[in-house]
């Protein structure tokens, strides 16, 4: 119950940080805006530590309701890992379906702008190259569910072609 | 439990999006630009004139599933006679099919192989001598229709200079890998122009032809340009000759630039261009540029 009202709590928060950025946009000065981002930056750190803790709680929470008999007490512990991964895996497919490493792998040069959105998805940053030989870059980045780990992966095009291929480190 | 579960995943991945979300303007709004510095000099060392030499910013609004888009360009030049800011594209456009598009608003021009933007100049300087541009026309306001395929294109503009009509008619044709043939035919009640131009990419060497005829009724020009372009790596070297009758004088323009991407966004080059033309004399010009986008 306890978890339940904190995740209410998240759920509030986030839904009122949505209602917030449908307001009309007021005009801040530099100093303001880097105060925030850190305040942003910090909350949202927070969050994922609040996430992760929740994840954990409620996997806690469905193993111990099953019968002593159904998971020996020593097996509990990876059990919950587990199901936290599961979780943070899907959520991960579900977000960023570029994140998954078997997915570059496939990725060869020559292959269309096309092909590569259909097997990675549309790219965070679509941009034209200055140089003479590449003319647009794709980027896809984002933060790993699980560690927060910033990660991106760059693909450059030439002629609607795919000359370079930077995969994420993951 | 299982419906907690099943809520926490969905709830989650609704955060996931922000806590991960990058500076965005909208789905559907985007914002792009470059700024233009550049050193530059005519005839002795002694004269050098830095300067930036344009900032460009755009948005492209382009909502997802319309076929309605709008791009919005303003430059600012330094200097440019006393007009430090003005639009370059600023259109409305309908895409009926994926090759078919139709377009209202400020259009530059269908003409030339060198690019009006620095960003898509294989040199600093256009190929008339003094660093003229040799086009009749550059941006305008009228309509357009627009068709395109993977093997060809054809375009008509139409415009407006005093109570005439002013049009232009395109062709392109991209049917062979690595070449690009372009025909542009205007005719405007001020001038009447032809521009063909051919370029052909083998491995990491491009190669070009220009012709231009603009005739303004007392003055007529006539040019011919050879450009050869050879890409080493991030690097990269042009060699331009350009010649024929521009402005009432028969000239001729030998450029060489060496250039360097720094990365995706940064470019910089050098320059070095020789003009002879007739009764003015000969001419050296030196620049350096360097070009960030965004």
């Amino acid at each position: 119950m306890k978890t339940s009202i904190k995740f209410k709590i998240l759920l509030a928060a986030t839904c009122g940080t949505l209602f917030v950025s449908t307001l009309p946009a007021q005009t801040v000065s530099r100093a303001e805006y880097s105060a925030l981002l850190k305040r942003v930056e910090a909350l949202e750190a927070n969050l994922q530590m609040t996430r992760n803790l929740q994840m954990e709680s409620l996997a806690a929470e469905a193993v111990g309701k099953m019968p002593e008999t159904t998971v020996a007490k020593q097996d509990r512990g990876s059990l919950i890992d587990d199901v936290v991964q599961r979780i943070q895996s899907k959520e991960e497919a579900a977000n960023y379906p570029w994140m998954e490493s078997q997915k570059w792998t496939t990725i060869r040069k020559g292959m269309s702008q096309e092909r590569v959105i259909a097997i990675l998805g549309e790219p965070t940053l679509d941009e034209p190259s200055l140089h003479k030989r590449k003319d647009r870059v794709f980027t896809w980045q984002g933060r790993r569910v699980a560690t927060n780990k910033r990660v991106e992966g760059i693909i450059r095009f030439y002629k609607g072609e795919v000359i370079e291929i930077e995969p994420p480190a993951m | 439990m299982k419906n907690k579960l099943t809520y926490l995943l969905a709830s989650s991945a609704l955060v996931a999006s922000y806590a991960s979300a990058e500076i965005v303007l909208t789905d559907d709004l985007s914002a792009y630009g470059y700024i233009d510095a550049s050193y530059s000099s005519a005839s002795d060392l002694g004269n050098i004139n830095g300067s930036v030499a344009e900032f460009e910013l755009g948005f492209a609004f382009s909502p997802v599933d319309s076929p309605w888009s709008a791009v919005s360009e303003i430059s600012f030049k330094d200097g440019s006679a006393g007009r430090d800011a003005e639009f370059e594209t600023v259109t409305i456009s309908y895409a009926y099919s994926d090759e078919l598009s139709f377009t209202v608003g400020n259009i530059l021009s269908y003409q030339g192989f060198e690019a009006f933007d620095a960003t898509g100049l294989y040199q600093f300087s256009y190929q008339g001598y003094g660093n003229s541009d040799v086009y009749s026309a550059r941006y305008a306001y009228g309509v357009s229709a627009d068709y395109a395929t993977d093997a060809y294109g054809a375009g008509v503009w139409v415009g407006q200079t005093a109570d005439d009509l002013s049009i232009e008619l395109f062709f392109q044709y991209t049917g062979v890998e690595g070449l690009t043939a372009t025909a542009v035919y205007a005719d405007d009640p001020t001038y009447t122009s032809y521009n063909f131009w051919v370029s052909y990419e083998i491995d990491a060497l491009t190669l070009a032809a220009e012709y231009v005829n603009n005739d303004f009724g007392a003055v007529e020009d006539e040019i011919y340009m050879l450009l050869a372009y050879y890409a080493m790596g991030d690097a990269g070297i042009t060699f331009r000759y350009s010649t024929g009758e521009f402005g009432g004088f028969d000239f001729d323009r030998y450029t060489i630039s060496p250039s360097y991407a720094f990365s995706d966004n940064v470019f910089g080059l050098l320059e070095y261009s020789f003009d002879d033309v007739d009764v003015l004399g000969e001419d050296t010009q030196l620049a350096a540029e360097l070009i960030f986008s965004f």
